[in-house]
């Protein structure tokens, strides 16, 4: 590949993978939209939310968003200080981003942090997540913070 | 297919339009002085803040409300998060969606803002400018209550 074409592709892909996971957090904070948000996901994919759960397939995907939205019955998904590594020929690449979720669970205002650990495949011209992992940092009451309650009970 | 030159104006033309939603960020923090919050909108630039704000039609009322915001809110950081930023064809206007985080203090209240943003921008004589900036308030806080027990300051 030319050496400039190969640069631009680069850059090009880093944006459209961005855009995926804007699209993700805003499929999230439109009711965790399943039909929207699985189809974000190749056929293989895995999304692994720790103690969240860990879904394989569109199947349990999909399952998971539709019970997401009746806990999560709020949330607004900010997607911070993404690094994105792709390389030639660009059909795969890797994700890190931090997330700041304030979001309504259960009735109660929460802030949850987290960090994802990605993986894009490109099938035809779209970008799609082979792999989602989230690493919890905090999911606290807004009346306690990290401190007093760093992980909180859902139930 | 675009040509090599189509697709980095592409790359280029999204890289100004954020770094002009992050220098209104910047002015914003900075005071809302509305003279320079003016200057990176058009001359007949739409503000819309929603039935809770109303809707600033033209640069001079633009410049006005921001000179008065700036009397009650003395404080303010604006996390601008999650942009998504679509340029038409022609290449000389924009459409985009924003996520804003923004801790603020208003008349002398620590106040949690929730906003996203759809954004248009147009390109005049080769510089972007915000043709229209439409808020919808997810919440606006006392910092003491959170969006459950306060959705919005502003409300009763």
């Amino acid at each position: 590949m030319a050496e400039l074409e190969e640069r631009v592709q680069r850059l090009e892909a880093i944006e459209a993978i961005r855009r995926l996971k804007i699209k993700y957090a805003q499929l999230c904070d439109n009711n965790y939209d399943p039909l929207g948000l699985t189809a974000l996901f190749t056929k293989d994919a895995v999304w692994d939310g720790g103690g969240l759960g860990r879904y394989e397939g569109h199947d349990e995907i999909r399952g998971f968003w539709e019970v997401a939205s009746k806990s999560f019955t709020f949330a607004l998904h900010y997607m911070i200080g993404h690094t994105i590594d792709v390389d030639p020929p660009f059909t795969v690449a890797l994700g890190h981003w931090y997330i700041w979720e304030p979001a309504t669970v259960n009735g109660r205002a929460v802030f949850l942090a987290a960090t994802y650990n990605d993986m894009y495949e490109k099938v035809g011209d779209d970008w799609f997540f082979k792999q989602v992992k989230a690493n919890l940092n905090f999911f606290t009451p807004y009346e306690d913070g990290w401190v007093k309650t760093p992980v909180m009970k859902t139930a | 297919m675009a040509s090599l030159e189509e697709r980095v104006q592409l790359l280029e033309d999204i890289e100004a339009i954020r770094r002009l939603k992050i220098k209104y960020a910047q002015i914003c923090d900075a005071g809302y002085d509305g003279t320079k919050l003016a200057a990176l909108f058009t001359e007949d630039a739409v503000w819309d803040g929603g039935e809770e704000f109303g809707v600033q039609n033209g640069n001079a009322a633009i410049r006005d409300m921001f000179n008065e915001m700036s009397n009650d809110l003395t404080f303010a950081l604006h996390y601008m998060i999650g942009h998504t930023i679509d340029v038409d064809p022609s290449g000389t206007s924009a459409k985009a969606h924003w996520y804003l985080w923004e801790p603020m203090t208003y008349q002398g209240r620590a106040i949690l803002n929730a906003i996203t943003y759809d954004d248009e921008c147009k390109k005049v004589n080769g510089e972007w400018l915000i043709s229209r900036m439409a808020l919808t308030f997810h919440f606006l806080t006392p910092y003491e209550d959170g969006w459950v027990k306060t959705r919005m300051v502003t409300e009763g």
